[in-house]
Parts: structure tokens; sequence; C-alpha cells
């Protein structure tokens, strides 16, 4: 069921009213019903492979709690293994095969291994880091285990967040299943806007984008350098408000019923840097690599060497997690360099900004620190983007020639994007350096406050792209 | 059992308030869209308007692109001392195509119908099923076409209530339409639209990028229909596959309609391989499409062979 159609409409406005009209007692269960059903919508068999992980987390969660000494650790790290196990099974297996074929044939054998033709679990990677974040907490000693199996089930299986994050985690979300949640008409509100924006940027921008984007990705050969260059920018946006506006929808539909989700995304064109930037983008999945796996490394209080190490390494498992790939690890191997080449960089680069008077024009210089990464941005995401790493090559050549003509038949969706795009930026900049000022949407005047929803319900309407158009992020 | 809730009435005001506006702009909106879709003076939707509401011509084409840029009006006037009128509308397949058949044949009965495929027309396409989205800007006034309507999807009866949404992404089209800024005088030409280029050398893709989709029931089902009824209306119809510049493959989907022609006793013409038009670059814009001069040459050949058929259709009693 995808958060843009009538289906979850109809689906969200019953559960959110049978929500609030059942006792607090009972309304855990109607939320995992509804899970279990909003699940099912896609592939009902694969609710098994949910249900699989969920019993072996539940059990895991209570036996490290119960347990003592290397027992424990055993215990994680099958709990660990039978999650990443899953996600190995039906996400990198034939990745790993395809790769060892091609290993095997280079030096004159043939894999016997055979393929699998299965598809995968929808947002399978999401819900199983959520379920690993409760056993690793749980094992920190940072969380009690959940003993109510239909609390935790619920928990790993939340219908706002379930196939496509925010990735919470068991500190934050687990608790407010036990809380009351009265109907708090700002909250309400509140929560409605914010989906009501995310489906602006998703039906509006994101989908709209997405029809050039894919003209240009899906015959790179085909195009100019401007026209490889214009499509790239746009997939950015488009990348940003399919992912950024599943969130918001996410968020508010989880804050109408009163939980409160974790943000997962803060304006992160802004960014100064390609640090900053990846505090700002996908933050629920940012801080799980770095609570979990950059700091389990060793993080930054080792060598500078192995530091340097630490990062890189993440964000190539990071690209990994995107898609089995090798254009999604290289996506993830280009942002690690940056980083740390950004690191390593620090001091040469504030000498030179002091010496050319860049620091003397602080404005300015922010502003070229932020076409600066949103460039280096884009590149990366010329591989993410890219239907294989043989097309990504291809468009790397194309870019650095400007030759031709921009690819514009279509001047209808130009003008569209071009609008979309300038509204999004127009909007973020308020936020980012306007805030509580010109709010429109929050404004004390109801004029301006309700010609703002209108403009946005109409906007989608007379603007949005209905037919089609999974949110991208559902892959991974 | 609501419990502790507070705002409950003021927010079911505010949800009320803001439905009220909504529907009162979208009613505003739609009926300010629907004056400037009908004035329409240029583009695709005057020609649709045009098919769908006017055209009374003896002979018609129905097609997507292909029979758009192919079928030369003056040719077949000439030939046939008939009146022609192009119907075709560019990525529109059989099922907009079967809708403004049945908006016309719902007002007169044309002597000619032509119905031009591309090879894989009868394959499972979604993008065909999105692109009935051309035709929502007649539902509210033209019952005949909703069954195709509804093929978008289960809630577009629901989607239909909104007066803004049959005009969803048209808004910039509708301006350059009705102020006249596209190039479009595909009315002045009859509903023909030529190009111009002659196609560039280098590989020809495979035209057939669908091929590897299953038959679509429902486009046979349409096909069978658009037969029958012009069978009941003793019209004559011919099946025509027109020119392709290079790899061309006679699918399944080929076969389909041949079998539907036979059933029916329809001349199916496929030219998708004709040594005429294979590998003449001269003749092509693209490997689908063909220039000017590849058009009016096609166009006097089907006008040939239209006027060596029997004037009347006279259909066996066997089917």
């Amino acid at each position: 069921m995808l958060f843009n159609s009538i289906h979850f409409f109809l689906f969200f406005v019953i559960v959110t009213t049978v929500y609030f009209l059942l006792p607090h007692r009972f309304r855990w269960m109607l939320l995992l019903l509804a899970s279990c059903y909003f699940y099912m919508a896609f592939i009902p068999v694969y609710i098994l492979i949910l249900g699989f992980t969920i019993v072996i987390d539940y059990i895991a969660g209570i036996l490290l709690e119960t347990k003592n000494g290397k027992q424990r650790k055993y215990y994680l790290i099958a709990s660990l293994i039978a999650n990443i196990g899953v996600l190995a099974i039906f996400k990198y297996y034939n990745f790993l095969n395809n790769n060892l074929s091609v290993f095997l044939n280079s030096v004159g054998y043939q894999n016997y291994i055979p393929e699998l033709s299965i598809m995968l679990p929808i947002g399978l990677s999401f819900h199983t880091f959520q379920a690993m974040s409760y056993t690793i907490e749980v094992y920190r000693g940072n969380q009690k285990a959940e003993r109510n199996f239909g609390i935790y089930a619920l928990y790993v299986m939340f219908y706002p967040q379930l196939v496509a994050g925010p990735i919470e985690r068991p500190q934050n979300l687990l608790h407010q299943f036990y809380e009351k949640h009265y109907f708090d008409v700002h909250r309400v509100i509140d929560g409605l806007k914010l989906m009501v924006w995310g489906l602006f940027k998703k039906l509006v921008i994101a989908d709209r984008l997405a029809l050039y984007v894919n003209a240009v990705y899906n015959n790179p050969g085909q195009h100019t350098g401007i026209t490889i260059i214009t499509a790239t920018v746009f997939f950015a946006f488009q990348i940003y408000c399919d992912f950024s506006g599943y969130s918001d929808m996410a968020i508010g539909a989880a804050r109408v019923m009163g939980f409160k989700l974790m943000t997962n995304f803060n304006r992160p064109y802004f960014s100064t840097s390609i640090a900053e930037f990846w505090k700002r983008w996908h933050i629920s999945l940012s801080t799980w690599f770095k609570d979990y796996l950059y700091i389990s490394l060793g993080g930054n209080r080792l060598s500078i060497p192995r530091w340097y190490f630490n990062l890189f390494f993440v964000f190539v498992i990071s690209g990994l997690w995107h898609g089995a790939n090798w254009t999604f690890i290289i996506w993830g191997a280009l942002n690690g360099f940056y980083l740390v080449f950004a690191i390593a960089t620090q001091a040469f680069r504030k000498r030179l900004s002091q010496l050319i008077y860049l620091d003397r024009v602080p404005k300015f210089n922010r502003l070229i620190q932020i076409l600066i990464t949103f460039s280096l941005t884009c590149f990366a995401w010329i591989f993410f983007r890219a239907n294989s790493t043989a097309d990504a090559l291809i468009i790397v050549k194309k870019i650095f020639s400007f030759s031709g003509p921009l690819f514009a038949d279509w001047s209808t969706i130009m003008i569209y994007s071009l609008l979309g795009i300038s509204f999004l930026v127009l909007a973020e900049a308020k936020k980012e350096y306007y805030k509580g000022k010109f709010s429109f949407m929050n404004h004390p005047n109801a004029f301006i406050r309700y010609g703002t929803y209108t403009f946005l319900c109409m906007a989608i309407v007379l603007f949005g792209v209905f037919d089609g158009g999974q949110f991208i992020y559902f892959q991974f | 059992m609501i419990q502790g809730n507070t705002g409950i009435k003021n927010f079911f005001i505010k949800a009320a308030t803001v439905f009220l506006i909504l529907i009162a702009t979208d009613q505003a909106l739609g009926f300010l869209l629907r004056q400037i879709y009908s004035k329409q003076v240029a583009g695709d939707y005057s020609r649709a308007t045009y098919t769908i509401d006017s055209v009374k011509t003896a002979a018609l084409v129905f097609g997507s692109s292909r029979a758009s840029h192919h079928y030369v009006p003056e040719v077949f006037e000439d030939e046939l001392k008939k009146s022609f009128y192009n119907a075709g509308r560019d990525g529109c397949g059989l099922f907009y195509n079967y809708a403004t058949f049945k908006s016309v044949i719902k007002r007169y009965s044309p002597q000619v119908i032509i119905f031009d495929f591309a090879p894989d027309e009868l394959l499972y396409i979604k993008d065909d099923y999105d692109r009935l989205a051309s035709l929502l800007p007649y539902y509210k006034n033209h019952p005949e076409i909703k069954d195709m309507v509804y093929l978008r999807g289960a809630f577009e009866k629901y989607k239909l209530y909104s007066a803004t949404y049959p005009f969803n992404s048209q808004l910039v089209s509708l301006i350059t339409g009705k102020l006249k800024l596209s190039n479009d005088d595909g009315l002045k030409r009859k509903g023909y639209l030529p190009l111009y280029k002659k196609m560039k050398s280098g590989t020809a893709d495979n035209f057939l990028k669908g091929s590897l989709n299953a038959i679509d029931s429902n486009k046979v089902k349409v096909l069978n229909e658009i037969a029958s009824t012009c069978r009941q209306k003793n019209i004559q119809l011919i099946f025509i596959c027109s020119p392709i510049f290079s790899n061309a493959e006679n699918n399944d989907a080929n076969r389909q309609i041949n079998e539907v022609a036979k059933k029916y006793e329809i001349n199916y013409w496929n030219f998708s391989t004709d040594t005429a038009f294979d590998n003449h670059r001269e003749l092509f814009q693209d490997n689908g499409h063909l220039n000017d001069s590849g058009a009016n040459l096609f166009s006097q050949i089907i006008a040939a062979k239209i006027v060596q058929l029997p004037k009347e259709k006279t259909y066996s009693k066997a089917n």
C-alpha cells in the first residue's frame, strides 16, 4: 500500500478513527493488525519472513536480559546472524553469486550455484535494522527486553515507518506503545499538515522530476552532457523529495495518533560540508551506522589511518545497504572518500580560505561551500541512480563534454520541474534562514493559513503525478 | 470511548471548513479549466475535441503517433474522392482510440475506418493505461468512454468527483493551446502532423520495447469490439501496421491482430517489414516514424489499395 494512494487514505482514516474510539488497552492490538494488513497489501506471504525475525529477536531479547557472561554475546550474535542472514538471502544472494560467477569465469571455472528468483521483501533493510537496534540496545543494557510479544512485534511493524523508516530505536518508540495518546487537536492538525507537505513533495516534485530523470538515465548514451547534468541535478531533488516526502508522511501519520518518530531529514542541501550533509540526510540511518558500526569499530579513538578506514568502511557498507549493486557500493565509497578527504585537508582548506580572503565574506563563503557540497553530492548521485556501472561511466564521461543541446522535448515537464524545484528551495530556505518568519501553514491569520492548505491540496490535484510512481526507497 | 480528548469539536469544525473550501475551489478551478479546454485552438486537445465532438468525414484513421504522422488526408481525399480526417494522437494506444472511436460512432457511421497498429499493440504496456488520462476531460459529457476511463484504476470513478483532476498536468499545455503558442497546426491539416527530418545514420533500436510482455486480454477484447461494431454498422474497417525502419518482429501480438482480422473478414495490411520502406532511411525520421516524404508515399499506397477494395463491404454469414 503506497502512502500516495486512495487505498492508504481510506486505511489511515479508518485506523485512526478506530484508534481513538478504542480503549487504550486494545489500541496496540489494532495497530498491530493494521500494520499486518498494511504490509500484506504488498506481497502477503512475505509477512512470514518478518514473523521469523520478530520471533528470533523477541526470544533473543529476553535471553540477553536473563543470561550472563559470554552466553549473552552468543545470543546477540545468533540474533544478528538471523537478521543479516535473511537480508543476505533476499537481498545479496544473487549479487554475490553473480560476482562469484564473474570471478570463476575469469580464472577458467564455472559457477554451478543456481540463482534465486525471488523478489526483495518490501522495506526489508529498514525493519531488519530496526530489529537489530533492539537486540543491540538490550545487549548494551540501554533497553529492557520487551515481554509483551505483541508490543515487540508492533515495534518492528509499526505501519507508518515499516517499509521506509525512519529507522527507530527501542528507547524512543517502545515506551510510546504503553502511553495513552489523547486526541489533541493541535497535534492532529500538525500531523496532517506534515502529511500534506510530504505528499506534495512526493507527487508534485519527486514524481514529476522522475519523468525527466528516467528518460535520460535509461538512455544515457543518447543524451548530451548538459542534459545529463540537468537530469543529475533533478535526481538530487527527486530523491530528496521522494524520501523526505515519505518520511514526512510517516512522521505525520504517527503524530496524528500521538506517536513521535525521529526527524529523518533536516534540509540537507543547505549543508556546507559532506560531514554536515550526513548529519542532515537520512538521519535515522546515519546515526544507526554511527551508533552500531562506526563506534563498534573504534570510531575516531584509534590511529588516524584506522579512523579514516573506519569512516570509509562505514560508508561502503552504507552503500551496500542501499542496494546489491556495485553502483551503490561506489556511491558509498565516494561519500566515504569525500569525508576522509575533507578531514585530511581541513587545515589546508582553512588556510586557503584565509589566503583568498573568503573568511572575510562569511555569507559568500557559506554559499560557495553549499554549492561545492551540493555538486559533490550530485556527482555521487550519478552512481546511485545509474542502472549499471557501465552507464555511470558513460555519464561521467559525458558530463565533461558540454556539446549538444539540452533535451527538453517535454517542455511541460521541464516547466513543472523547474517550478517545483524553485518552490521547494524557497520553502526550505525560509525554514533554514527565517525560522518562525513568513509562516504560511501556521500563520495566525486564518485566511493565509487556510489559503496555504488549499494551495497545497489543489497543487497536488493539478500538478501531482498520479500514475505509477513507487517510492524509490521501497527497493531497499 | 474517547478519553481525555481535547478539541474534537474544534477539529471537526476546522476539517469541515477546509473540506468545503477545497470543494468550492476545486469546482471553480475545474469549471475554469474546462472552459479553457473547450476553447483550444491548437495542439493535441483541440484535435482530440474535434475528433470526439465534431468530425463528420467519410473516412477516418485512428491510432497513435504512427497514425498522426503517417496518413496524409489530402492524398486519401484525392484518391478516394471522400473526406478524410486523421484522428491519430501521439502516445495514445488502442484504449484511447477505442474510446474516441465510440464517440464518433455514437454520432455517425463513417464509410471507411482505418486502425493503425504498432506491432506490439496488443501486448500489456502499463503506459497505455496511464495515458488514458487524455480522456479525462471528456468523461463528464461522454458516457460512452467511461468504461475505458475506469481501466485506469479501481478508484478512478471517485477521483473524477473532482472537477480539477481531469485537467491534471495540463495547465501549461492549456495555456499554450489557448494562446496558440504551440506550432501544432494539425487541425488545419485535418489531423495530420508531418515530420520533416531525415533519420540520422546509426543503428536503429529495436522497435518492440514491450515485446517480452504478455498479450493484454483487455486489448484483444477491445479489438474484437471494434471489429464487431464496424460489422454491425457495415463500415469498411481496415487494420494496418504502418512501416518500421528496421528490426520489426512478427510477434504474438501481430498474430493476434491477424486472428481477429480473419475472424471478422477484415483487411489487415502489415507494412512493418515492407521492402518499399524497410531500411529506407530517407523515408523515416526515426525507427518508428515516417517523415513527410515517407508518409506521402505510404498514404498513396494505402489509398490505392482501398480504391481497389469492393465499394460495399459484404460479410459472410459464417461469422
